[in-house]
C-alpha cells in the first residue's frame, strides 16, 4: 500500500492534475455555507474541514434520473455508455463504504448493471477522513469510522499541514503514481498524527447496538415498536434519498410522438405506491409495514442474502427526517 | 459481451385472443422480430417476462406458452391497471418488447418421475397452461406419472383455453376436472369451489407434487385440503405474484425477507414461503 503525503499548498495542483484528466468534484462551500461536492473553478481553495454533505455521492453512480434505452420510431436503442474519467475528491469515509454495498447488487449480482458498473469504472473515489463527525453518525457501530478507507480508491487524512494519502485499491496505486512528483513519502510523524486525528474523531461517535442484528430482527418482525415508531412517518421517502446505500428505482416511458426514452428513477419503499399491484391489492399497506421494510432491508435482509449491513452510519435519515424519526431507536428497542 | 439486460427483444402482437365472456382476459400470442432472439429466449414453464410497449412501460407476466411451442410466446393477460389496459386495446401487428426469460421455473428436475396434481383457478392457470402443454409434449410425457387438472372459474364463460380443455379432456395422458362456482344451463360438469371438487377426487399423495395457482382465497382454501389429504409442505409449489420491474433483483421492488421473487422465484414450495414474511 502506497503511503504519501502532499502540502495543503500543492491540492490546487493536485486537483489541477485531475482536471487534465477528467471531471473534478471536490467539496466547495455554496452560498448557503453548506459544503457539497462541486466542479469548482480551478482556483477555489479546496475546503477540508466540513460536515459531511447533505446528499451522498450516490448519484454519481446511481443518477437519480438515468437513460436506460432510448426510443425512435418504435425502436429501443442503448445510450452510449460515459467513457471521461471523473474523480469525487472529499468523499467522506461512511460514503465511500456505502459504494461497497451498491456494488453487491449492481455488480456482483447476476447480471452486473451495465450503467452502474460503467460509472463505477470511470469513477475514481478519493475519501477524506472525517473529523466533524455529528450527533446523528454512528459509523463505528457500523463496521465503518472516521479513517476507513473501504471503498475508496485513495483514503486522505488531514494533518496540521499535509495530507496524508492512502492507496486503497489499484486504482488508487495508480493515480499517486501518475502524480508522484507532488508528492512526498509519508513520514512516522505524519502516520502517527493521523492516527490521532482519526481518533479523536472516532471519540466522538456515540455507539449504537447492532450486534446480531439480523438474528434480533428475526425475533422482532412481530414487535409493537414498528407500529408506534412508524407512527409519524409522512411517507415522504427523504431517508431513502439522501441514503447512500438506498438504491430502490423504478423504471418508466417519457414519449413524445415517436421519441422518447426509458428512464430509472430513485424510489422508496416507504411510498404506498411502491408495492401496490394492479388489482388494488398492497402486501405493504400501511407505514408499519414499510417502515419495517426499510429497517429489516438494511439491517436483517441484505445481511441474510448479501452477507452485508445496508447502512453506513451516515446518520443523514436521522438528520433530515421531517418528522423525527430515528432508526436508532428501533434498534435499542429490539436490543432490549 | 452480455446482453444489456435492460433492452427487449423486438417483437410483434401476431394474433389476439379473446379468453373469457367478460372480454377482460386476452391471451397475445408474440412473434420475435429476429428468428435468433427466439433462440436466445430460452425458458421453461413457470417463469416470466416484462413486456413493453413504448411509452407505457413495463410489467411483467407469466408465459403462458411452452417451449416446445417454438414459433411463438403466448401471454395471458387480465386488463386490470395502466398498462393491461392500453395492451388490451392494440390489433394484431403492434411492435412489443419482450425481456426475459426472467425467475425460478416450476422445479422440473424434482418432478420427473412423480405423479402431478395441478390445481388453478381464474385467471391464474397461464403459466399452468404452459406446463400442461409442456408435460403433454410426446418428447416429455413418459417422464412424468399421472396428470391430474384440476381448473376452476366463477362461470362457465370465464374459463380460458377453453378449445384445449375440451381437447386434454377428450385425450388418454392427462385426467381434467373443470369446476364453476356457478352453473349455467349448459354445464354439465362440477359445480362448485376448486376444494370442493379437490375434495371429491380425493387425489393420492403419494408421490405426487401438486402445482397451485390461483386467488388468494382460492390458495388458502386449498393449502388446509392439501394438508388434510396428507400433501406435505414441501410438496406443493406455488406462484407468487408480486409487484415487479427490474425482474434481475435490483430495483428491490419484489423484495420479501430475504428473498427476491422476480430472481428467486416466482415458483416457491410452501414449505420455502413459511419462512417468509407474509407481505404478498
Amino acid at each position: 500500500m502506497t503511503e504519501k503525503r502532499i502540502p495543503h499548498t500543492d491540492l490546487d495542483g493536485l486537483l489541477g492534475r485531475l482536471r487534465e484528466r477528467g471531471a473534478v468534484y471536490a467539496p466547495a462551500r455554496d452560498d448557503a455555507g453548506d459544503v457539497a461536492l462541486t466542479q469548482a473553478p480551478l482556483d477555489d481553495p479546496m475546503v477540508l474541514e466540513y460536515r459531511n454533505f447533505r446528499l451522498s455521492p450516490k448519484a454519481f453512480f446511481l443518477p437519480q434520473s438515468q437513460t436506460l434505452l432510448t426510443f425512435c420510431d418504435g425502436e429501443a436503442h442503448e445510450p452510449s455508455l460515459p467513457d471521461g474519467e471523473t474523480f469525487l475528491v472529499g468523499v467522506r469515509p461512511c460514503d465511500a463504504k456505502a459504494l461497497l454495498a451498491l456494488d453487491k447488487v449492481f455488480l456482483d449480482g447476476d447480471p452486473p448493471d451495465p450503467y452502474y458498473a460503467r460509472l463505477r469504472e470511470t469513477t475514481t473515489v478519493i475519501a477524506l477522513a472525517c473529523t466533524r463527525p455529528m450527533s446523528s453518525c454512528f459509523c463505528t457501530s457500523v463496521g465503518g469510522g472516521p479513517g476507513d478507507g473501504a471503498g475508496a480508491d485513495v483514503l486522505a487524512v488531514g494533518l496540521e499541514a499535509d495530507l496524508l494519502l492512502r492507496a486503497q485499491t489499484p486504482k488508487g496505486e495508480e493515480l499517486l503514481s501518475s502524480v508522484a512528483d507532488l508528492l512526498a513519502d509519508a513520514t512516522d510523524d505524519a502516520v502517527k498524527e493521523a492516527e490521532k486525528r482519526v481518533g479523536a474523531a472516532e471519540s466522538l461517535i456515540a455507539p449504537v447496538e447492532v450486534d446480531n442484528s439480523a438474528q434480533r430482527l428475526r425475533d422482532g418482525y412481530d414487535s409493537p415498536c414498528w407500529e408506534t415508531a412508524s407512527q409519524t412517518c409522512l411517507g415522504c421517502g427523504t431517508c431513502s434519498f439522501l441514503c447512500p446505500t438506498c438504491h430502490c428505482f423504478d423504471i418508466t416511458d417519457e414519449l413524445r410522438g415517436t421519441r422518447g426514452r426509458r428512464v430509472r428513477t430513485w424510489d422508496c419503499c416507504a411510498y404506498p405506491l411502491f408495492t401496490l399491484h394492479g388489482s388494488g391489492h398492497n402486501p405493504r399497506p400501511s407505514p408499519k409495514e414499510r417502515w419495517r421494510q426499510r429497517i429489516m432491508h438494511k439491517f436483517r435482509y441484505a445481511v441474510e442474502n448479501l452477507d452485508r449491513l445496508f447502512c453506513v452510519g451516515c446518520g443523514r435519515c436521522i438528520r433530515n427526517c421531517p418528522a423525527s424519526m430515528d432508526l436508532r431507536t428501533v434498534l435499542r428497542e429490539l436490543g432490549a | 459481451m452480455a446482453r444489456n439486460p435492460y433492452l427487449p427483444y423486438p417483437a410483434r402482437i401476431d394474433e389476439v385472443i379473446v379468453e373469457n365472456e367478460a372480454r377482460d382476459i386476452k391471451t397475445f400470442r408474440l412473434v420475435f422480430e429476429d428468428p435468433k432472439s427466439a433462440v436466445e429466449f430460452d425458458h421453461l414453464p413457470g417463469q416470466f417476462a416484462e413486456l413493453s410497449l413504448p411509452g407505457m412501460g413495463e410489467a411483467p407476466f407469466g408465459i403462458a406458452s411452452s417451449p416446445t411451442e417454438t414459433d411463438y410466446l403466448l401471454f395471458t393477460i387480465k386488463r386490470v391497471g395502466l398498462f393491461t389496459t392500453e395492451i388490451h386495446s392494440v390489433e394484431a401487428g403492434t411492435a412489443i418488447g419482450v425481456r426475459g426469460p426472467m425467475g425460478r421455473p416450476f422445479p422440473w428436475d424434482t418432478m420427473a418421475g412423480k405423479n402431478l396434481l395441478i390445481i388453478g383457478g381464474g385467471f391464474a392457470f397461464t403459466t399452468l397452461r404452459a406446463a400442461i402443454k409442456y408435460i403433454l409434449d410426446p418428447a416429455n410425457r413418459s417422464r412424468f406419472g399421472s396428470i391430474l387438472v384440476i381448473y376452476g372459474a366463477r362461470t362457465p364463460g370465464e374459463l380460458m383455453y377453453k378449445d384445449e380443455l375440451t381437447e386434454w379432456q377428450a385425450r388418454d395422458g392427462i385426467d381434467v376436472h373443470l369446476t364453476v362456482d356457478h352453473a349455467d344451463e349448459h354445464w354439465t360438469q362440477h359445480e362448485g369451489v376448486v376444494t370442493s371438487l379437490l375434495g371429491a377426487l380425493k387425489p393420492s399423495a403419494d408421490n405426487t407434487l401438486v402445482l397451485v395457482c390461483g386467488p388468494p382465497i382460492m390458495i388458502r382454501f386449498t393449502l388446509v385440503s392439501l394438508a388434510t389429504l396428507g400433501f406435505s409442505e414441501d410438496a406443493i409449489i406455488l406462484s407468487l405474484e408480486m409487484r415487479m420491474k427490474c425482474g434481475i433483483g435490483k430495483c428491490g421492488r419484489c423484495n420479501i425477507g430475504s428473498k427476491y421473487v422476480c430472481k428467486d422465484g416466482p415458483v416457491f414450495t410452501y414449505q420455502e414461503l413459511r419462512t417468509l414474511p407474509t407481505e404478498y
